[in-house]
This record gives structure tokens, C-alpha cells and sequence, in this order.
């Protein structure tokens, strides 16, 4: 919570940012027709003046805020006790969530190449065993999990949603 | 705890770049030979499960609801049961991709109309007919002029001398892009009036257009017997002119436009497309099928009841008739201009 | 009243009856599920209705309807995922109440307050179907424009600490609601040379991943820091279901019930609103009549009350205009029209004349299927809970899986996949942030309706002013001029007060 003003800044730019790409697009759209007198363009841009003139006030906040407290008391944060450990924790967590997003990452990857059964059942035991207390007893427990779910899940979108996830190799 | 962990994703990541790296050379080995005959069994033996009908329009609409009801009776000469999925979007083209880029093995189907053709001329795609197999044009739904009874005007005629006289009074609504714009367009220059005395408005499809209309808020758009019929009987809209060769059977009185000295008559012609390169014993069983249903008494007096009219046209003569079709909307693309 | 007797008759019979309750299983189950939608279920179950008679497939799809939109509130309560978009401000209060111990009375509420709701808006329906539907279409583009100018007005009270990011939050939704083809002149829009893009952002991917993937790292943390324990659960607390008590508590807010109820259905018969609009109209109308509105979003009963009570009456609603002029509310209604049209009946407003016994069986199957939902949510409540129960190193993969399923099935389309992926890391960062996510839903699911009415107004007249003189347009500019002068008032009293406890 301590850097809470740095990162709205660093927000604010990101947004300022993608709000200049978008409207230096935004004049590549088509003119208004005959009647159409506001065209396809002119929405876009009512919304990123909005967003852009947001962005910029919370920049403008976040920074004179900054100033005002340059030393960082802790006035920011919440409550004072168990910060040490609070930061432990939303470090933990930091890492967890990376650690999620790389394994769905490579998920999604392999899905098209290995196909839904292949892919999703090491997807399924894995990512179940990173997220346990890691004892070898509940490893049946998910991976009966993981296979039952694979199958049910592929067999009912094929049989009743006419919708055939991608078999991959197993072709 | 934190190596373990580490090892596992670096494990796994490896193993995504490993699959992703490998399958397709391990696909391409195979013998050419075997292939061709196993091509010719795939023939032989089609079809082994169900085949998917994409449908590029939102469930409950016009095209919607006759695929689905022609597919009922169609995958009954098919012994595989014909799974209708809609994708809608994009005039249409999220759904006729799919099927584009499908594999051309007679198990990925496309029910579809005109609009192929009109979301190529209106740019939203950089393809047309030729992206597909025709298999056969199945219905044409003739097109119907409409407006609020509360208007003066009593056929398309009088609308349009208005019109004239006073050119950017009458607000038209229309699905820019789609095929009820090109026939607006197509009805103005068989009228040889300019195409700006009317004022176009876009609405997405023909129920917003209706809803508008009847709110009085525009002043006409085209619809068809299914869609506005309840209305009409109701006696909020009215007809103005029929755009076909002759009056349909639902509603004897309502001029033709042809009758009224426009030329136009033109529907949206609804038929069944396969990818490219779609074996032609597979095309044959699907078109089979589908005369098959075309032919069923049941399934016919349902679509006629819609106010649709069955127009049979095996793969052949549909390949032709989409040609002449293509010329027609290059011509009225050219309008748009 | 004979035809009454008659469709009662009709509706009242074995057949009909266990088509209902099997539809609004199936519904159910759908709107359960995040990633699958009510339109699908009703989309799958039309080819069933060919071989049955009019009143037995419209009955079917009224269950699967009324069961959608209870199911919905399931994962959103016990996960924190809305399983369907009309279910979002459901788990603003009823993922914290189950977080702290009590999924079974958020459950309870949500359930009942669905029922008691959508029989609100199916006595509206049933009394007064034809002049409400008649007024509604005097909403031209003027008027939706400025009835969407006050729905956005909502999220400035949409319960964030920043005010400024809750706005930026909703520009963002806005914004990604111009991407793909434009919805008056059809031109292509910020596609990057992606054909995938051609219809911008689908939906669904978007709403799972924004909350979805943050909700599952927050569970999945949770799992991990708190107990080193094996039997670490997903929810803590009883599986026990107060329907009592829960009845009690929903009929001691009557006042919110019926309101809400009566906002749902109202917002149901207006062409393009939907129950996303009536959801969270209902939730901000409670929050702003209540003595105690920064309670809201803590988990409190009345915001799950309104929530739900909303979208449900959005089910009676939208029934409005599809029944009194043949428009449909919504998809869903769409298909049910469609369904009428096969059987050679012609929707339109003629239909109460000439088929009066199918439409009182209309409405009696309405009210028929909310009872089978709540029969079956009372059998089959305690199973959801028990998977809730599941270890929470089992249940996160497999809602992430289900996740990407769901995204998959919606267009046969791997790209969305990605778009889920995309959208739950946008979700994690923003809210890691303190931007709230519920603004960025409804601006995208507002964007293109704000886009379109204020093109065709200004298409069929350039005359801007009319937005001014046109009385029901007017009305709603006024009401919001007035919702935000409310929340900056709100947000400076709550500063004093913070402002007098701290100092």
C-alpha cells in the first residue's frame, strides 16, 4: 500500500499513453457520410477525451500528493501493525499470480497443438498441485479430478452443444 | 518451495514450445499415397458424426430459424444428426470465416444469404462467394417496402415522388453494409431518383428497424412477410410494394414494385456452403439431403407459412445463379460510391 | 376467464409441467456455470421445441429463462464470478457475505429475492402488457441516449474509494466497446489488421476474465497464506440454507423487493436495455434510498435483494413487448419469437386476439417456472454448496478451465480464448490498483447503445436541441444531473466523516 500514489501515476501514464495511440488512429477511420454527421470517429474520440482528461487529473493528484509527503510516513497505510507481514503476503501473492498466468499461459498454448484432453489434464494436475500443500496423498484425488473433468466436459459440448474442442494429435 | 515451483512452470513452458514446435511436422510425413486413400474412404463412409451448421446470425432470427427447421428434416437423409451453432457479428463474417478456414471435410457447413456478397462490397471482408463450395440455394424471401399506417403514402411509389419533392425529408432506417442497404439503393435507382433524397439512418437488423418504425421515428424500411405481417394485420404498418416478379400469396392486395414502374424484385436468397476444396461425393450426399428436406410437404408449408418462398437450386445452377448474383451487387456497390 | 381456465388447463398438465422444471434446470445449470449464457441454453433447447406444440416449447423456454437468471447469482455469490452479465451486482454484496461465513443466507436471499422479483414483474406483465408496451415505443433514439447518459451516471456511485478511477474505469469500458465494425455506418473500427477483431471484444471473454482470473489468485492465496491445511475449503461456513430466515429477512425489505422488481421489469420492455441495466439500476436505486448506503458492498442482504429481485422482474419485462407488439426484449425473447413464427403463429399485436389461450398460458407458465426454480434451488442448493466446500487447490484449475472452455464454445474461436486471457491480467493489475471492474462492464455493455442512439438521433434530426425538448428525454437528463450532484454530495459527507475520525 505504501507506493499506492506511484503506481496511480504510473497508471495514468499508461492510460495517457494508449489514449494518444488511439486518437492518432482514430484519423485513419472513415469521414462522416452524408448524413451521418458524426461519423465513426467522433465517438471514439468523445471517449478518449474523456479518458485522456481523467488520466491526466489523477496524474496530477497522485504527483501532488507525492510531493506533499515526500518521505514515506506511514500515514498511507491502513493501519500500522503487521505491515512487515502484509508485505510478505502480497508479495506471496504477487508470485502466486504470475505463477497462475504463466501455467494458463502455457495452457492456452499447448490446447490447439495437443488438443483439449491432452493438454488440459496436466494443466488440471499440475496447477492443483502447485496450489496444495504438496503431499503425495492428495495426488489421486486430482488426478481423478483432472481426467474426470476433461472427459465429462469434452464428451457433453460434443454430444449436446455440437461445439468439438480441439482433439490435437489425438485425431 | 519456491525451486520446486520454479521447475514446474519452467517444465511446463518447455513442454508447451516443445508441443508447439513438433505436432505440425509430425502431421505433414504422412504418405501421400495412403492419404488419397483414405481421402476416398472419408467419401465413402461420410458422414461418420455429426455435422455442424454455422449459422452467422443471432438464434431467433429469419435465417436462424429456417436453417434450423430445413436441418431438422435434412439430417434425416443424412443419418448424422446437423448441429446448428450460431455465431453472429460482423455482418455476418465471424461465422462465414469460421467456415472459410474449416476443414474441408463436408463436417462444417455455412447457412447463409446475400449478405456474403454485401460484406464483401461494403469492405468488411476481402471475400466473397468464391471463398466457398455452393451446395445448393434452399428459400428466397422476397422483399417488402413498409411504413407506418399513420403515413399518407400507399405504395412505394408516392413515398418516393415525395421524396422528390422534398429530398432528405423522409428518414429511411437500414443495416448499413448489409443487404437491406443494397436494396434500398437498388429500389432508388430503378426509380431513377438520386439516392440522396432519401435520409438513411443505420439501425443493427430488421427488429430495431420495426421498433422504430412503428415508434414513428423513421419513416420506412424493408422487411418481410415473417417480420412484419403482425404488425400490418394490426394495422400499425402498411406495405408499399413488394420487390418480386409477382404478388406473394399472404398478401394479394400489395402491389409490386413492377407494377408501380420500378423495376426491381430481388430477395435474400438463402443456401448451404461448404470450405473451399470440400470433396465433390461429399457435396453430393449434403445437396442430396437438403432436396431431400426441400421436397417434404411438412417442411415446406412451414416455410411458406414464414412467407418464404422454397427455391430449390442444386450446386450447378446455384453456382451460376450466385454469379449473376455477384453482378448485381457489383452494380449497386457502385452506387454506394 | 375462460381462457384463462383454458390455458390453465393447458399449462397445468404432467407434460407441461416437467418441461418447465427440466428447462429451468437446465437453466440452471447454465447460468451456474461461468462462461455459459442463458442464450445458448435457450438457443440449444429450440430444436426440441419443433416436434412440440407452441405452448409446450415456449413453456420449456421460460424455464430455461427463470432458471438462467436465478443460476446466475450461484457462482457469483459462492466464487465471486457473475455467471451470467445480469448477475454482476449480485456478487458486489453476496461474495462478501459468503466470504464471511455465510454463502447459505446469501444464497437464500438471492434465491428468494429472484422469486419474490420475477413475480413482481409477472403481475406487471400480466396487468398492464399493452399500454406499457405502447409507451415504451416512444422511445426513440432521444430518449435511450439519455436513459443510457443515466445509466453511466451510475458509476460514479459504483462503490469505489476513487472516484477518478471509477470514471476512468467506466471511459476504459466505453473505449473498448468501439473496437470492430461501428454500429451505424458499419466501418471497420481499431482492428489493427486482426480480422478477429472485426466484431471488437466479444463479450463474454472479457466479463470471466475481468473477474474471473482476479477472484480465483485472490482464492487460490487465500487458500495458500491462511491454513497450511489440506481441508483449506473454498468457502468456510455452513452448507445449511436459512430459507426461513432468509424469507423473513426479503419480506422485511418489501419495499426494496418491489422496487427493484418493478425497475427490472420497466428496463426489460425498453427496446436494447437488458437485465445488465436493470441489475445495476436496481442496486444504485436501493444504495441511494438506503439509511446506510456505504454499507453497500460490504455484504449486506439489501444490495443482494435488489440485485436480484432486478434482474429477475427483467424476465416478466422483457416479456412486455414480445407478447403486446411482437418485438423481442431481448435474445432470448428473440428465440421465443422464433418459435412462434415456426408454429405458424404470428407474433405482433394481434397475437392477445387471436391466440388469447396461448398467451394467458404464457403467463401462467411464467409464474409456474419461477416456482420450479425455487423448488429446484431448494433441492439442489445444498450441492452447489457442497462443490463450494471443495478444497480451493481444486476448485481454482477448474473454474480456470471452465473458464476457457466457455470462452472457447461462444464462437468456435481460439482468439477469445486470448481476449480471457488478456482481459484477466487487465482485471488483476486494475484491481491490484484500486480501480474497480464492475464500470468497465457497464460501459462496454453501454458504449455501443450510447454510440448508436445519439447517431440516429442526430441522423434523423441534426438538431441536437431536441435532446433538450423532447419531455422523457429531458426527464432522464434531469435525473442524472441529479445522480451526480447525489454521489459528489455522498462522497463529501463521507470525506468529513473520515476526515472527523481520523482528526
Amino acid at each position: 500500500m505504501v507506493k499506492t500514489r506511484k503506481w496511480d501515476a504510473v497508471l495514468a501514464v499508461v492510460m495517457l499513453l494508449l489514449v494518444a495511440f488511439m486518437y492518432w488512429h482514430t484519423y485513419a477511420l472513415p469521414q462522416a457520410g452524408k448524413w451521418d454527421r458524426l461519423g465513426p470517429a467522433a465517438w471514439p474520440r468523445m471517449v478518449l477525451m474523456v479518458l485522456g482528461l481523467l488520466s491526466l487529473i489523477l496524474l496530477v493528484t497522485s504527483l501532488a500528493a507525492g510531493r506533499a509527503q515526500p518521505s514515506r510516513q506511514p500515514k498511507e497505510r491502513p493501519s500500522g501493525e503487521g505491515s512487515t507481514q502484509e508485505s510478505r503476503s502480497n508479495r506471496a501473492k504477487a508470485r502466486l499470480a504470475v505463477t497462475i498466468f504463466a501455467l494458463m499461459f502455457a495452457y492456452i498454448l499447448i490446447i490447439p497443438k495437443l488438443g483439449f484432453v491432452l493438454s488440459s489434464i496436466p494443466f488440471l494436475v499440475g496447477c492443483q498441485w502447485i496450489l496444495s500443500p504438496r503431499q503425495t496423498r492428495l495426488l489421486p484425488g486430482m488426478v481423478v479430478l483432472a481426467v474426470a473433468l476433461t472427459l465429462v466436459v469434452n464428451y457433453v459440448f460434443a454430444r449436446y452443444l455440437g461445439v468439438y474442442l480441439p482433439s490435437g494429435i489425438l485425431r | 518451495m519456491r525451486k520446486s515451483l520454479l521447475m514446474v512452470l519452467v517444465a511446463v513452458i518447455c513442454l508447451a514450445l516443445l508441443a508447439s514446435g513438433c505436432a505440425p511436422e509430425a502431421q505433414e510425413e504422412a504418405k501421400p499415397q495412403a492419404e488419397e486413400k483414405a481421402a476416398e474412404e472419408a467419401v465413402a463412409k461420410y458422414p461418420e458424426r455429426p455435422i455442424q451448421l454455422v449459422i452467422p446470425y443471432k438464434p431467433g432470427g429469419a435465417t436462424d430459424i429456417i436453417f434450423r427447421l430445413v436441418c431438422k428434416y435434412a439430417e434425416k437423409h443424412l443419418g448424422q444428426p446437423i448441429v446448428c451453432v450460431n455465431m453472429p457479428g460482423a455482418t455476418s463474417t465471424v461465422g462465414s470465416r469460421h467456415v472459410k478456414e474449416a476443414r474441408p471435410d463436408g463436417y462444417t457447413l455455412l447457412g447463409s444469404h446475400d449478405v456474403i456478397a454485401t460484406a464483401f462490397y461494403s469492405g468488411v471482408v476481402d471475400y466473397a462467394f468464391e471463398a466457398f463450395e455452393p451446395i445448393c440455394l434452399i428459400t428466397s424471401t422476397p422483399n417488402i417496402a413498409t411504413t407506418h399506417s399513420d403515413y399518407p403514402w400507399n405504395t412505394m411509389k408516392e413515398l418516393l415522388e415525395e421524396a422528390k419533392s422534398k429530398p432528405g425529408e423522409i428518414v429511411w432506417s437500414t443495416t448499413f453494409g448489409s443487404t437491406d442497404h443494397f436494396f434500398i439503393l437498388g429500389i432508388l435507382e430503378a426509380a431513377g431518383v438520386s439516392k440522396d433524397v432519401l435520409r438513411l439512418v443505420g439501425y443493427e437488423g430488421t427488429g430495431p428497424q420495426l421498433t422504430a418504425l412503428l415508434g414513428k421515428h423513421t419513416h420506412g424500411c424493408m422487411a418481410n412477410v415473417a417480420s412484419a405481417m403482425g404488425h400490418v394485420e394490426a394495422g400499425d404498418l402498411k406495405f408499399l410494394g413488394v420487390a418480386w416478379e409477382s404478388r406473394l400469396p399472404q398478401i394479394p392486395d400489395v402491389p409490386t414494385l413492377k407494377e408501380q414502374g420500378i423495376d426491381f424484385a430481388h430477395a435474400t436468397n438463402r443456401g448451404v456452403f461448404a470450405p473451399k476444396g470440400t470433396p465433390e461425393g461429399i457435396l453430393k450426399k449434403i445437396e442430396e439431403a437438403f432436396r431431400k428436406a426441400m421436397e417434404d410437404p411438412e417442411c415446406k408449408a412451414k416455410i411458406e407459412e414464414m412467407g418464404t418462398l422454397v427455391n430449390f437450386k442444386p450446386r450447378e445452377e446455384y453456382v451460376k445463379f450466385l454469379d449473376e448474383l455477384m453482378k448485381k451487387y457489383d452494380k449497386l456497390a457502385q452506387m454506394m460510391k | 376467464m375462460e381462457f384463462l381456465i383454458q390455458a390453465a388447463a393447458e399449462v397445468f398438465t404432467a407434460k407441461v409441467l416437467a418441461l418447465i422444471t427440466l428447462g429451468a434446470l437446465a437453466g440452471i445449470i447454465v447460468g451456474a456455470i461461468p462462461g455459459f449464457t442463458i442464450t445458448m441454453g435457450i438457443a440449444l433447447t429450440l430444436p426440441f421445441t419443433f416436434g412440440m406444440s407452441p405452448i409446450e416449447g415456449l413453456a420449456t423456454m421460460l424455464g430455461v429463462y427463470v432458471g438462467g437468471y436465478s443460476g446466475g447469482q450461484i457462482s457469483g455469490i459462492l466464487l465471486g464470478i457473475p455467471g451470467t452479465p445480469s448477475s454482476i451486482c449480485t456478487t458486489f454484496d453476496g461474495h462478501p457475505m459468503a466470504k464471511k461465513g455465510q454463502p447459505g443466507r446469501a444464497l437464500a436471499l438471492g434465491v428468494i429475492s429472484s422469486f419474490l422479483g420475477g413475480l413482481v414483474g409477472a403481475v406487471v406483465l400480466i396487468i398492464t402488457a399493452v399500454p406499457i408496451a405502447r409507451f415504451a415505443l416512444r422511445f426513440g433514439p432521444w430518449e435511450i441516449f439519455s436513459l443510457i447518459v443515466f445509466a453511466l451516471t451510475l458509476i460514479a456511485s459504483l462503490g469505489s474509494k476513487s472516484l477518478t478511477k471509477g470514471l476512468m474505469a467506466g471511459a476504459f469500458g466505453l473505449l473498448l466497446a468501439t473496437f470492430g465494425i461501428d454500429p451505424v455506418a458499419g466501418q471497420l473500427r481499431f482492428t489493427f489488421g486482426l480480422h478477429e477483431l472485426t466484431d471488437g471484444f466479444e463479450f463474454l471473454p472479457v466479463l470471466i476474465g475481468l473477474f474471473a482470473l482476479p477472484q480465483m489468485i485472490d482464492a487460490a492465496a487465500r487458500g495458500r497464506t491462511e491454513t497450511k491445511q489440506v481441508d483449506s475449503s473454498f468457502i468456510e461456513g455452513s452448507i445449511q440454507v436459512p430459507w426461513l430466515a432468509g424469507l423473513r429477512e426479503v419480506l422485511s425489505q418489501w419495499v426494496n423487493l418491489v422496487r427493484s422488481g418493478l425497475i427490472g421489469c420497466m428496463v426489460g420492455a425498453l427496446p436494447a436495455a437488458g437485465g445488465v441495466t436493470s441489475n445495476f439500476l436496481a442496486y444504485d436505486q436501493a444504495q441511494k434510498m438506503s439509511k446506510h448506503p456505504e454499507k453497500f458492498g460490504t455484504g449486506i442482504p439489501d444490495g443482494i435483494i435488489a440485485s436480484e429481485a432486478g434482474n429477475n422482474g427483467t424476465a416478466g419485462g422483457s416479456l412486455i413487448p414480445t407478447i403486446a407488439l411482437g418485438i423481442p426484449g431481448n435474445a432470448i425473447t428473440a428465440v421465443m419469437l422464433g418459435a412462434l413464427i415456426l408454429h405458424g403463429i404470428t407474433p405482433g399485436p394481434m397475437l392477445l386476439r387471436h391466440e388469447p389461450v396461448l398467451v394467458y398460458g404464457v403467463f401462467i407458465a411464467l409464474i409456474v417456472a419461477h416456482f420450479s426454480m425455487l423448488l429446484l434451488q431448494i433441492v439442489g442448493l445444498r450441492g452447489f454448496l457442497r462443490i463450494a466446500k471443495a478444497p480451493s487447490f481444486s476448485l481454482v484449475p477448474a473454474v480456470l478451465t471452465l473458464c476457457v472452455v466457455g470462452s472457447f464454445a461462444l464462437n468456435n474461436r481460439f482468439f477469445d480464448v486470448w481476449v480471457f486471457l488478456l482481459f484477466g491480467l487487465i482485471g488483476y493489475l486494475l484491481s491490484r490498483l484500486g480501480v474497480p471492474l464492475a464500470p468497465v462492464v457497464l460501459g462496454l455493455i453501454l458504449g455501443p447503445l450510447a454510440e448508436s442512439n445519439l447517431r440516429q438521433a442526430l441522423m434523423i434530426n441534426p438538431n441536437p436541441n431536441l435532446f433538450f425538448t423532447r419531455p422523457i428525454s429531458a426527464l432522464f437528463l434531469g435525473i442524472s444531473l441529479l445522480s451526480i450532484a447525489y454521489s459528489a454530495w455522498q462522497i463529501m459527507r463521507q470525506r468529513k466523516r473520515t476526515l472527523a475520525e481520523t482528526g
